[in-house]
């Protein structure tokens, strides 16, 4: 358009012509600035697949964002002296802002990782700032958590944006998530109704009609007494969280292939621990290298590879739950 | 995002998902002018589905008192001083219907989130018996008469099985889903307690379960549906003011369907806050006796206003069909899919193979045993 003007706008509609060209590669630049920040990559040049199947290649990652040492044995607690042999990374946490709903402004906005590994587990130790510890008992309270997500490495870079959002049917992703009310229901058994409301009366629900003493009207656990799972629906209708809980574990083995689609795994042997002090969360996520579940897509480590990682942390103060979550870009993981 | 006709708002709205309306829908019509707040409905469902642990302040059904009762504590005013704080709620009649031209609670949604709605807290649902047996105004002391008309109505609700759901819009993972029959159920192995659905419900009718920690709503009675027999509120509702049936779109109304009758071709039954947009299912038939119609209109939408009108002419007039129709209001266990007035003196129901499961007559028959029985040879008394 600027071009077709008279002769004395020549300089103006070059100036102009100039300007929008600048703009348009400037915005590009930004776009795949962005593409690049969302998959991030390590600075090494990848060979395109040559076969079908883009998972036989074998990559040169040097380095890894996180480098997991060998140690004899992998501690379970965060304060464990081992840990303080293992560089520190940090990672900055955004929104995850694919899926609605979202927090645009998640509470937390970063984590600090550090990884070991020995003959069986791995153990990933996150830390991250906390005012108040949340477990989320109440209705309108959540809980804190976090999550590690391993995945194959490399992914296609056409595959590693969606991957990246808990994993695609071709590369299923396998996730550890660490919550706070699970480490308290694993320490101190299954918060109960008298536990979030200590001045709760009672008289006696239907299956303990009759097993409540008169003079002192004790609840009863649950999983004391035959029946009850009548009415408690989600225990009789076998949902995966309730196995999770009376076990004790204060850590989920979830299989994702994209968002909305994570289930529990079968077996559940992921394992941690977590400690808030002094406004931080310290917490251990320890899973074995072998996959106990590799029909359902759980991910198998074996030490010298280089796998895809990223974290999560849901700020339970925050409203942060399921799909509200500060999330780390994709990252790389090598077990040295 | 996909756009979805919803015909109780007149227009097109924005939905998450496209439309896909069941093969039919359940649905409910509750007559506000019979009600006696005794809370039967309540303890019917409480005492089936809500007595275990975790459910204590679960009411899957409750009665509320308006205009100041309410359960949880404000569900109606701060989801409807929310949608107004953004954009003015106002309807206009285009054609002949009334359109909402105020946005929904799916157009309101703030950036990130699926519909516009918020967290309820724990104390919210501690008072399920608030304003009870309260009037719209106090009287003033020491005057004989108040110079004002004080008052104030049984309002019942239960989940509104709504066509365009927000709970299930709202779920990330689709553990909510709508059946065939158009009743909404959350799957107790999916869900994983994000209480989304209980942020994003208006009517906050999705509970959170603390004890399972996860949400749990009301199923409509489903067993009882599956074998033809109406869900347990209405069964046992004393004043018989609830009917359940399967309602059609307007333009499919059936005069025989006794749903379809009152709603769409009578019009004395409106929507629960229609202008929210979710199309909801329960029809109530609001009190003839409120004095402030603009709270009609805020609760039923201007369908509301209309339907008292309708319904007083229809009473006035002694309509035999619309009596009729009521009258059938649980009078039976059974689902009744078609009704017949038969010689103007009898109203008889049918199931869904068209057998006759109930007939009554429409005027209460009355039998007057004479002071002296000359068969006995006895006096009667009734002043002892």
């Amino acid at each position: 358009m600027a071009v077709k003007k008279p002769g004395g706008n020549d300089s103006k509609a070059r100036r102009r012509v100039f300007l929008t060209l600048a703009a348009a590669l400037a915005g590009a630049a930004i776009g795949i600035a962005t593409f690049l920040r969302l998959t991030q990559r390590p600075p090494v040049e990848v060979p395109k697949p040559t076969s079908p199947t883009p998972t036989t290649i074998i990559p040169t990652p040097t380095p890894a964002d996180i480098s997991a040492s060998r140690v004899d044995s992998v501690p379970i607690d965060p304060d464990d002296p081992k840990w303080n042999l293992v560089r520190e990374v940090e990672f900055t946490l955004d929104p995850q802002a694919m899926v609605r709903p979202f927090e645009p402004s998640p509470g937390v906005k970063s984590v600090k990782v550090k990884a070991l590994y020995d003959a069986e587990n791995i153990a990933f130790r996150i830390e991250w700032a906390d005012k108040i510890p949340d477990f989320g008992l109440d209705v309108d309270r959540f809980s804190d958590r976090c999550a590690v997500m391993l995945l194959k490495y490399p992914i296609p870079d056409e595959l590693a944006g969606k991957a990246w959002m808990m994993g695609t049917p071709e590369y299923p992703a396998t996730m550890l998530v660490w919550e706070a009310r699970l480490q308290l229901e694993a320490e101190k058994g299954l918060q109960d109704i008298t536990d979030m409301f200590p001045n709760i009366a009672i008289d006696a629900y239907p299956p303990y009609k009759g097993t409540v003493k008169e003079v002192e009207p004790k609840p009863i656990r649950i999983g004391e007494v035959k029946g009850e799972e009548v009415y408690l629906a989600a225990f009789a209708a076998g949902n995966p969280i309730t196995k999770v809980r009376l076990e004790r574990k204060p850590v989920e083995k979830i299989i994702g292939k994209g968002p909305g689609t994570i289930i529990t795994a079968r077996t559940q042997d992921a394992n941690g621990k977590g400690k808030w002090s002094n406004g931080v969360w310290s917490v251990v996520i320890v899973k074995r290298l072998r996959a106990s579940d590799k029909d359902q897509g759980e991910i198998e480590l074996t030490p010298g590879n280089t796998y895809h990682i990223a974290f999560a942390v849901w700020e339970g103060s925050k409203g942060e739950r399921g799909s509200r979550k500060g999330v780390t870009s994709l990252l790389t993981l090598r077990l040295e | 995002m996909p756009r979805v006709y919803n015909w109780q708002i007149g227009r097109e709205m924005d939905y998450p998902y496209p439309a896909a309306r069941p093969k039919r829908q359940a649905a409910g019509i509750f007559n506000l002018n019979k009600c006696i707040g005794c809370q039967t409905c309540t303890v019917a469902c409480k005492t089936t589905w809500t007595s275990g642990r975790g459910q204590e302040y679960m009411l899957w059904n409750n009665v509320e008192d308006k205009p100041w009762g309410s359960y949880p504590l404000r569900w109606d005013v701060k989801i409807l001083s929310m949608l107004a704080k953004l954009e003015p709620i106002r309807w206009k009649k285009e054609g002949g219907t009334w359109v909402y031209r105020g946005k929904t609670i799916f157009e309101a949604a703030p950036p990130g989130e699926i519909a516009l709605g918020y967290m309820p807290e724990s104390y919210d649902y501690a008072f399920p018996g608030i304003g009870e047996g309260e009037a719209s105004t106090s009287l003033r002391l020491g005057s004989h008469r108040a110079p004002f008309d004080p008052w104030f109505f049984f309002l019942p609700r239960i989940c509104n099985h709504c066509t365009f759901p927000s709970c299930l819009a709202a779920c990330p993972r689709q553990a909510i889903y709508k059946r065939d029959d158009g009743v909404v159920l959350v799957d107790q192995f999916r869900c994983r307690g994000y209480r989304e659905c209980v942020k994003s419900c208006p009517y906050k009718k999705v509970f959170y379960n603390p004890v399972t920690r996860v949400s749990e709503k009301c199923i409509f009675c489903y067993p009882a549906l599956e074998k033809g027999e109406i869900p347990r509120c209405f069964r046992n509702c004393i004043g018989k003011i609830r009917m359940f049936g399967y309602i059609s779109l307007p333009e499919k109304a059936d005069p025989e369907n006794p749903i379809d009758f009152l709603v769409h071709i009578k019009r004395v039954a409106a929507p629960l806050l229609p202008q929210l947009g979710l199309e909801p299912n329960i029809y109530y038939i609001p009190p003839i006796n409120i004095k402030n119609m603009d709270f009609v209109r805020m609760m039923f939408g201007p369908m509301g206003e209309e339907a008292i009108n309708n319904y007083v002419r229809a009473i006035e007039k002694q309509d035999i069909e619309v009596i009729g129709a009521l009258i059938l209001s649980n009078s039976t266990d059974r689902i009744i899919h078609r009704f017949k007035v038969i010689g103007g003196e009898y109203v008889a129901g049918y199931n869904e193979k068209g057998n006759e499961v109930i007939r009554i007559p429409i005027t209460e028959q009355v039998v007057v045993r004479p002071y002296y029985d000359e068969k006995l040879g006895v006096y009667r008394r009734n002043d002892v």
